[in-house]
């Protein structure tokens, strides 16, 4: 049973990982669910004590309209701070006081839209995506409640089968809309005409210029559930394991880009689409294979490695605060639907292109993590709906925001290619004392590029450490490596480390995806 | 001088004063049918060892009802046990006197601590007093000093004794006291006779005598004043309580001791109470509160109490004498009389005997539980591998409120076997049926399951858990993390299209589609998972005398499926309720009371994937394609049903729920479609470009249908819709 399977690994990483304290697996959160199994007992023969991550970031739970079911499933900031969030029931409510969980006040701005998937704020105007349009909202009249609906951008295939999800938007600076549309999966119904046989650009991401055409932008995505930008306003998109995608990556969406997910490449063939690959690509070969010979194919900037890191990536938000969410500024942060908790990612460019590196960051939300962005004061706010699939926060739905306590914790802040091993950079000088007689695990691992379910890690091997240094004010680890591997997951993870005021390493796990190696 | 005399008086006429006063009982219940009128039992009554002994036992059964009498009847309180054998033989608390001044004017006091088992046939509560020099003296100092307990009960409301008749005999009271010879159970014919209970009932005597508040108040909670347990809390209501309070007091004579009276017993102190109070070892078994009611030291009383006498020094088990004491057939005042039948001298000598000879043997958990259940007469409602349970002289009170119970037959009637329980229910929820609070799920059966205290319940868990386990567990993985652990699969399963579970289980809110089985709200809260697959597995060999159908049997996914409800289950808050259980008017759209229009967007039949539905006050509905950009169907009444948008997860099209449904041309040109906009009444303007021009398109509802709007390059077009 590939289930037990699944979660036979799980279990075995959660044992390792917890002695590492990652919260991910923290003995209370996920003892009661696993009465009686081995896994159980494993874990409670592990005594080392899970770090309370709310030391560092605490969570707060919104006080939400009475009888309305807020499946929050998208968010936007307003220029003033307040903060709208979008319900895949289709309505709009704007919290007045976003800072205050107990009183937010939440006012209903907008209704009636068909299941909202995100949301966001350009230029004077909401944005909300629903199945078959990007909605423009507007109150004309300050009334409180939006009076203009215009059509923001529409044209793509809707057949009626349920998994035809279509979020955003983000926008780029030129003003074109993005939006990123889940590939056609459930029956199709009868009543959606010619589109019945071929929705057309599913499992693309769109855009809509600012002349108004809608045009293909990139493909091969299955289930692009979060698309947001970084920093510098490049977009990303998260997918879902499935088939095509042995788990969750992070693609850096560009024109002509193709990501894998076979069912877009008919549309791939028009004269119209960007994206230049083969009618037919292999199937069943390695992700480092299928870079160097599958046409066009555009690795991840980061794979997440399947229960290690989650199981559905969901929202992308940048922390683009200076410094008010902690030592992460300019990095970003990963919804995770199962596992109902927030992954981080750092991002480098090596050969021009974007790869990096993911760490574990918040567990323990109430439901599935859907949507994320930054309130004005440095919090992260959390949308969150399970409904469609299961989450280990068992909430139906609800709406947190993660705050910082103001305490740095001891983390690997940004973890950089070198050309000859990785350099670890610390968020607090390393007390190199504790290392003690701990040792560093490592490995690397590559994924199946196959229309199958999902993908183990195949062909892994121990990474070969030679050296392992530190800079003078221990910041900074370079540890040297002479195996590494280009297509390949490498992954760490850390002894129980302290650093010089005592503070214990909070997240012992690192995994970089390396697509490319240094030249220099 | 006077006190004296009468002092005189009363040691003449004792004698016979002693032989008279066995009969005044017999005058105190009042009406021939009425619970209270029960044959009095004439030895101290511990209803397990009456139901569960017989003169014919060999010795080896009798010596654990002997075991059950020396704990029930409070020996070890003053005969301490040998180590080993205290856990087994604890003694409970006796009824706490503070207020027992409030509760019994100080004649019946004074007839019950005279002679308990006269008072009250069949009590617990021995008698001290044998006709010896200065006995009157001292049950005088006794009543004076109990009398003086006192404390303002709480303020009940007034009491029906209708509706307390009819409470009495079906919530459960019958299944220990007495059922009322005039109540007929529901289920007997009118011509039949009603059987009467072959076991004997628990005594109620004294409550006639009660003041009504005090009554009501105990009845409305009992642990307060009788920690024991033994007599549970019903867990009634205030009106309840009083209501039942009413119907033991009908046709209610407060007897008056006449022979008290005529003794004339010059009055007795308060203080002299107390000291007895301590040296007779009454305290053994009543403790009193650590402060003493401010009334007690009102008046010439008022004085600061003495410093505690010790009570006269008992003899541990081990060392009492066959034959002597309670046993005796002679018993010397000073010594507690128990009224001890044939039956019960011989089980507690076999008892003594044994725990004189050998260590307390080790008890296995099940051995525990039974033991406990024996003391606390949980066997008097609920039956345990094949012990117990209400007979049937008394089930037969137990009924259904709602009539569609009727058809499980005794699974809605009586309390359900306990088998498995210890590894079926979760301990917060053994916690809140024990003693907490909202553990009921069976609505439908009018007896309720009362609350025995935590003291006494709570290590039943434990024993339970451990007496019911299994070698082997039933495995199932309710992470929720799996992949087919899926809420909406689970909810399939339960749904009248799947395993149609809702048949029988309503949930939340809702009634089953047939009998109102328990509902599944709190399933997960409720049972142990692997219980709960352990049953929908095979529900006949975990759940005897269920009708719960297997639907698992031969089901290849059954592992899965049953996980899947878990889950399911376990979200339940805020997920849709299964199809069957869910009436479309829980998601439809209706106008609020600001009669706004309603807009709505979804799949909709008759229009197609990019529908926007406009539901106007008044009952004329009309959705427009933005596909096409064009009114696509008008139709008349009800609006839609959004559950589609609101609870699935498959988005299935929608249908409109009026009727009258028109639909409209397609359009003759190429149209782009540009959103809406709400005027000030709510009425939304679609625009569009035709051609290059930009149209606004509106519906209003006017008599006999729609005003049809068109504005295209400041010109407007206007026609009416009807149909």
């Amino acid at each position: 049973m590939v289930v037990a399977k699944r979660l036979g690994v799980r279990w075995q990483i959660g044992k390792r990982s917890l002695a590492s304290s990652t919260p991910l697996w923290s003995i209370p959160s996920l003892l009661p669910r696993v009465r009686d199994s081995l896994a159980a007992l494993l874990l409670l023969a592990s005594t080392a004590p899970a770090q309370d991550q709310s030391t560092y970031y605490r969570t707060e739970t919104y006080e939400l309209p009475k009888g309305v079911n807020f499946e929050a499933s998208g968010i936007a900031i307003l220029p003033d701070g307040k903060l709208a969030v979008g319900l895949r029931k289709g309505e709009v409510w704007i919290a007045q006081n976003p800072s205050d969980t107990a009183k937010p006040d939440f006012k209903l701005f907008a209704s009636g839209l068909h299941e909202i998937l995100g949301l966001a704020w350009h230029d004077g105007a909401l944005y909300a995506t629903q199945r078959s349009e990007v909605t423009r909202l507007r109150d004309t009249d300050s009334d409180g409640k939006a009076d203009e609906y215009l059509s923001a951008s529409t044209g793509w295939g809707v057949s009626g089968a349920y998994h035809e999800y279509a979020y955003g938007p983000v926008f780029d600076k030129e003003g074109n809309l993005y939006t990123s549309l889940n590939s056609s999966m459930g029956k199709a119904w009868k009543g959606a005409g010619d589109e019945e046989k071929h929705p057309l650009w599913r499992g693309w991401v769109v855009r809509k210029t600012k002349e108004g055409k809608l045009e293909p932008f990139c493909a091969g995505f299955r289930s692009p559930c979060g698309i947001g930008q970084n920093a510098e306003g490049d977009i990303f998109i998260t997918d879902q394991q499935g088939n095509w995608m042995p788990t969750t990556p992070l693609f850096h969406a560009r024109k002509g880009a193709y990501f894998s997910h076979a069912e877009s490449i008919p549309d791939a063939m028009r004269p119209e689409s960007p994206v230049k690959i083969a009618a037919k690509q292999p199937d069943g070969i390695t992700d480092a294979e299928a870079m160097k010979i599958v046409q066009g194919y555009t690795p991840p900037a980061v794979w997440l490695p399947y229960v290690k890191m989650g199981q559905s990536g969901t929202g992308i938000a940048c922390d683009l605060s200076p410094g008010k969410f902690g030592p992460f500024e300019k990095q970003m942060f990963l919804g995770e639907f199962v596992l109902s908790g927030v992954n981080r990612v750092f991002l480098e460019k090596v050969g021009g292109e974007y790869q990096g590196t993911c760490f574990p960051f918040i567990d323990g939300l109430q439901c599935a993590a859907l949507a994320l962005n930054f309130l004005h004061d440095g919090s992260l706010v959390v949308g969150q709906s399970n409904r469609g699939w299961n989450s280990k926060g068992n909430r139906p739905f609800g709406l947190q925001r993660i705050v910082w306590t103001n305490k740095t914790p001891l983390e690997v802040q940004k973890m950089e290619l070198l050309k000859d091993g990785f350099r670890f950079t610390y968020t607090l000088p390393i007390d190199k004392e504790s290392w003690g007689t701990g040792k560093l695990n490592a490995q690397s691992y590559t994924y199946p590029f196959q229309s199958k379910y999902g993908g183990d890690e195949i062909d892994a091997k121990p990474l070969i450490i030679h050296a392992i240094q530190y800079s003078d004010d221990g910041r900074v680890m370079d540890v040297l490596i002479s195996n590494l591997r280009p297509g390949y997951v490498h992954e760490f993870e850390l002894p129980q480390l302290k650093s010089k005021d005592g503070t214990p390493l909070w997240h012992r796990m690192a995994y970089y995806t390396l697509n490319k190696l240094k030249a220099e | 001088m006077a006190a004296k005399r009468r002092k005189e008086n009363a040691k003449m006429n004792s004698s016979k004063l002693w032989t008279l006063f066995a009969a005044s009982a017999f005058f105190c219940g009042h009406l021939q049918a009425h619970p209270l009128q029960a044959e009095p039992v004439n030895h101290a009554f511990v209803f397990n060892f009456d139901r569960f002994n017989v003169p014919e036992d060999l010795d080896e059964s009798l010596i654990n009802g002997g075991l059950l009498l020396l704990a029930e009847l409070n020996c070890t309180s003053c005969h301490a046990a040998p180590a080993s054998w205290q856990q087994r033989l604890q003694p409970k608390p006796g009824p706490a006197l503070e207020s027992v001044g409030s509760r019994l004017d100080s004649d019946t006091l004074w007839l019950f601590i005279r002679s308990p088992q006269n008072r009250k046939k069949g009590t617990q509560m021995p008698g001290f007093f044998h006709g010896a020099e200065g006995d009157d003296e001292k049950v005088e100092a006794l009543v004076e000093y109990l009398s003086n307990l006192k404390s303002s009960p709480a303020p009940m409301p007034a009491g029906d004794a209708d509706r307390g008749k009819d409470l009495y005999h079906k919530v459960g009271c019958v299944a220990c006291h007495e059922p009322g010879k005039d109540v007929r159970p529901p289920k007997v014919a009118a011509d039949a006779e009603v059987e009467k209970p072959g076991n004997a009932s628990v005594p109620i005597a004294l409550a006639d005598a009660y003041d009504f508040l005090s009554l009501a108040n105990f009845l409305a909670s009992p642990l307060h004043t009788r920690p024991a347990g033994r007599m549970p809390d019903m867990r009634l209501s205030a009106q309840e309580a009083s209501d039942i309070a009413a119907y033991l007091h009908t046709g209610r004579v407060v007897e008056k001791a006449a022979t008290r009276a005529a003794l004339k017993i010059s009055k007795q102190s308060f203080e002299k109470g107390r000291e007895l109070f301590q040296t007779m070892n009454c305290i053994a078994c009543h403790k009193l509160g650590s402060t003493m009611p401010a009334a007690v030291f009102s008046g010439a009383e008022k004085k600061e109490p003495s410093a505690p006498v010790q009570p006269a020094a008992t003899k541990p088990l081990k060392e009492l004498a066959q034959g002597q004491g309670c046993l005796a057939e002679k018993q010397a005042s000073g010594t507690p009389r128990f009224d001890l039948n044939d039956l019960e001298k011989r089980a507690i000598t076999l008892a003594l005997k044994m725990i004189q000879q050998q260590e307390a043997p080790q008890l296995t958990a099940q051995e525990k539980v039974d033991w406990q259940m024996t003391r606390l007469n949980c066997y008097a409602c609920h039956d345990r591998n094949d012990k117990g349970g209400a007979e049937d002289p008394r089930a037969q009170y137990f009924g259904v409120n709602d009539p569609g119970a009727e058809s499980l037959g005794q699974l809605a009637h009586l309390p359900p076997t306990l088998d498995k329980a210890g590894r079926k229910l979760t301990r917060g929820w053994f916690e809140k049926v024990l003693w907490g609070k909202d553990g009921s799920v069976r609505p439908y059966m009018d007896i309720h399951m009362p609350s025995f205290g935590r003291e006494q319940t709570e290590m039943l868990i434990t024993w339970l858990n451990e007496a019911d386990a299994l070698e082997k567990p039933f495995q199932i993985d309710v992470s929720g993390l799996a992949k087919h652990h899926r809420a909406e699969a689970g909810r399939q399963l339960l749904g009248a299209k799947g395993l149609a579970c809702v048949s029988c289980h309503g949930m939340k809110d809702r009634k089953s589609l047939g009998p109102p089985v328990i509902r599944l709200t709190h399933t997960v809260e409720r049972l142990q998972p692997e219980y709960f697959k352990e049953l929908l597995l095979n529900p006949q060999a975990t759940q005897t005398g269920t009708v719960m159908p297997p639907m698992f049997i031969g089901r290849k996914k059954a592992d899965q499926e049953i996980e899947s409800i878990w889950t399911y289950l376990r979200e339940i808050e805020g997920q849709p309720l299964p199809e069957g259980l869910m009436s479309s008017a829980d998601f439809e759209l209706k106008p609020d009371a600001e009669k706004r229009v309603i807009i709505f967007r979804s799949f909709i039949e008759g229009v197609g994937t990019h529908a926007i539905g406009v539901g106007f006050p008044g009952g004329l509905n009309a959705a427009f394609d933005a596909k096409t950009s064009r009114w696509a169907i008008l139709w008349k009444g009800r609006f839609l049903d959004a559950m589609s948008n609101y609870q699935d997860r498959s988005m299935p099209p929608i249908k409109p729920l009026g009727t009258a449904v028109k639909s409209m041309p397609s359009a003759s040109s190429e149209r782009i479609f540009g959103g809406y906009t709400l005027g000030k009444d709510g009425i939304p303007t679609f625009r569009y470009l035709e051609n290059g021009q930009q149209i606004e398109d509106t519906l209003r509802p006017v008599k006999g249908g729609f005003e049809h709007i068109i504005n295209s390059n400041g010109k407007q077009t206007k026609e009416i819709l009807s149909w």
